[in-house]
């Protein structure tokens, strides 16, 4: 029996039989081989260059975009920062003397009053004293404004978190700016301690009527936010279109009286609230018929207050867009009745009864009268002799 | 007969060795570095020239043009020569990697193992005739014939381990493959010609005369 062939294996055998190693062989045209190979290297140094380019290149912009996706949420960090943590730096709540009329001057205690240049930073204890005929103007980069209406006596008391200031004579005019968390604003008078909650407001300091408030010197008319009013151990909270004290005749008679000296460090520290809290005064109760008070166009003190009637305006205006007819008709009566003479006064009688109109008739009606005896030619009379005609009742 | 003896420190290299050694040598190539050309030819040609032999035939007239294409596939992807075997290896992987794309290119045109085995094969030791010559080439060109009509990958198994003599790692770095891969293309490529040459009646008894005839 013979075993089975492999012809695998046969095959094998004849092909290494057959085929000899090759023997060594040099390329046939060695240059033409050098050059293609030098052809090759030059490419590849190109396409390494070209790497390392754009290896760069992408770096640069990693880098770039790195940096500038750091900054933005280093900046929103801070941001949020800011917003959690409250108390801006301190250089954001610097107060700075924005502008002034000539004859502003400033002291602090015990020395001769200096001039002050607008930009100038206000440190705690500069006393300011606006001049007779103009307004003084400070800020800070928060975007708080204060102003000072002529002849008003204020110092800074305060300035740091706490922005404290102690009104002596005359008024000012504050819109404040978003406080944060252990940040206050407040204004002292001689009898009382404004304090701000982001609004703006107006503090004067009067005349003494018994018939008001107790005879307190102070008066507070708010145009928008909330203010904080604390005299004689109440707190008051008096919101937008709102006065302090309540009930009383606008003011009118603001000839400033003598500066007290106030401390106000002494005499207005934080003290503890006590469990009486006034109740909310009402919204400025709407304006008696100016026909009832005319006598003190008369008396009001030729001051620069446009200002102050401009802001009352916008207030009331930002109120009738906002759909508070009620708040706008208020805020439009008492620019009408405090400043009678002002270059807004038709407008805001004209508003007022146009809102009061729908609601209140019969008030509208006496508006309207009021509106036909203080401009007999005025741009709305067809108007208002419309309203101030009572209707026909049906039989 | 030579030994390999070591060098006494303090002798010089001999005259006539390469100024870069094989690390010197890629770092330059690396680079990009053209002046290393000469030095490269010189270094790899002969793995090279010895590879495309093997695989494409002594006889081959592309081989010159494909050596070219290997030491250019070389510098091209000397990125990713690690250095975990020698350049030689390095040269061959390259070199075959360039024949095989070039051998499916020419697939239909040409017979590979009959170019390959029976264009540049020499007379048998034994075969001292015209008659006996003329019938080792015939047994050769029937053996290529099956082979160019078997699985590629079986066929170039069972040639380059019996027939080249590269082993199994080798053959599986050379087409790409895993050692496994090429143990089983070799076992199946044997089986297959085997069988073909026993389905062949004629070329049997040919062969089986061939194997008389060395079998001493």
């Amino acid at each position: 029996m013979t075993a089975r062939p492999d012809f695998a294996e046969i095959a094998r055998r004849l092909l290494r039989a057959t085929r000899p190693a090759p023997p060594p062989r040099l390329p046939v045209d060695r240059r033409r081989l050098e050059a293609a190979v030098e052809g090759a290297l030059h490419a590849r140094r190109r396409r390494v260059a070209g790497k390392r380019r754009l290896a760069r290149v992408t770096m640069a912009v990693a880098a770039t975009f790195a940096l500038g996706l750091g900054g933005a949420t280093l900046w929103r960090a801070q941001q949020t920062r800011l917003a959690a943590r409250g108390p801006a730096p301190a250089d954001a709540r610097a107060l700075t003397l924005l502008a002034s009329e000539d004859g502003v001057a400033a002291s602090r205690a015990g020395n001769e009053p200096v001039r002050l240049r607008g930009g100038m930073t206000l440190d705690a204890g500069v006393r300011l004293v606006a001049p007779p005929a103009g307004e003084v103007r400070v800020g800070s980069a928060e975007g708080t404004l204060l102003t000072l209406e002529p002849r008003a006596d204020l110092t800074v008391a305060e300035a740091g978190a706490t922005q404290r200031f102690a009104l002596h004579a005359g008024a000012v005019r504050a819109r404040v700016a978003r406080l944060f968390a252990g940040e206050r604003f407040v204004i002292d008078t001689s009898d009382a301690q404004v304090e701000v909650h982001g609004t703006a407001f107006r503090v004067a300091v009067v005349a003494a009527d018994p018939r008001c408030g107790g005879g307190t010197t102070t008066r507070v008319s708010v145009t928008e936010g909330v203010v904080s009013v604390r005299a004689g151990g109440a707190l008051a909270r008096v919101p937008a279109g709102g006065a302090w004290p309540a009930g009383c005749a606008p003011e009118i008679a603001t000839m400033p009286p003598v500066p007290a000296p106030v401390a106000p460090r002494e005499r207005a520290p934080h003290r503890a609230p006590r469990a009486i809290e006034a109740p909310i005064v009402p919204a400025a109760p709407a304006p008696p018929p100016v026909v009832a008070a005319p006598a003190p166009v008369a008396k009001i003190v030729a001051a620069s207050d446009l200002a102050a009637q401009n802001d009352l305006f916008e207030a009331a205006v930002r109120a009738k867009k906002e759909g508070d007819a009620g708040l706008a008709a208020r805020l439009f009566g008492r620019l009408a009745a405090e400043h009678p003479t002002g270059p807004l006064a038709e407008s805001a009688a004209v508003q007022r009864l146009r809102l009061l109109r729908e609601d209140d008739p019969a008030e509208a009606s006496r508006a309207a009268r009021d509106y036909l005896a203080r401009f007999p030619g005025g741009f709305a009379r067809a108007e208002a002799e419309a309203l101030a005609t009572p209707a026909p009742t049906s039989p | 007969m030579l030994r390999l003896v070591p060098r006494a420190e303090g002798d010089s290299p001999p005259a006539g060795a390469p100024e870069l050694d094989d690390r010197a040598l890629v770092a330059a190539i690396r680079r990009g570095d053209a002046g290393c050309a000469s030095a490269l030819c010189d270094r790899v040609w002969p793995q090279v020239d010895r590879t495309v032999r093997r695989l494409l035939g002594n006889a081959d007239a592309d081989r010159d043009d494909v050596g070219q294409l290997a030491l250019i596939e070389i510098v091209t992807t000397i990125d990713r020569y690690r250095g975990d075997c020698s350049l030689d290896g390095w040269a061959q992987t390259i070199t075959s990697h360039v024949i095989f794309k070039h051998i499916r290119r020419r697939r239909i045109e040409r017979r590979i193992f009959t170019d390959l085995l029976a264009s540049g094969a020499v007379e048998a030791p034994a075969a001292t005739h015209t008659e006996r010559g003329s019938t080792t080439r015939q047994l050769l060109a029937r053996v290529a014939a099956h082979l160019d009509g078997m699985n590629d990958g079986r066929a170039w198994a069972f040639v380059m381990h019996d027939v080249l003599g590269y082993d199994l790692r080798e053959i599986a770095e050379m087409t790409a493959s895993s050692v496994a891969a090429a143990q089983s293309r070799l076992v199946r490529g044997r089986r297959d010609l085997h069988a073909r040459i026993a389905d062949d009646p004629e070329l049997a008894d040919l062969m089986l005369d061939f194997a008389k005839e060395k079998t001493p």
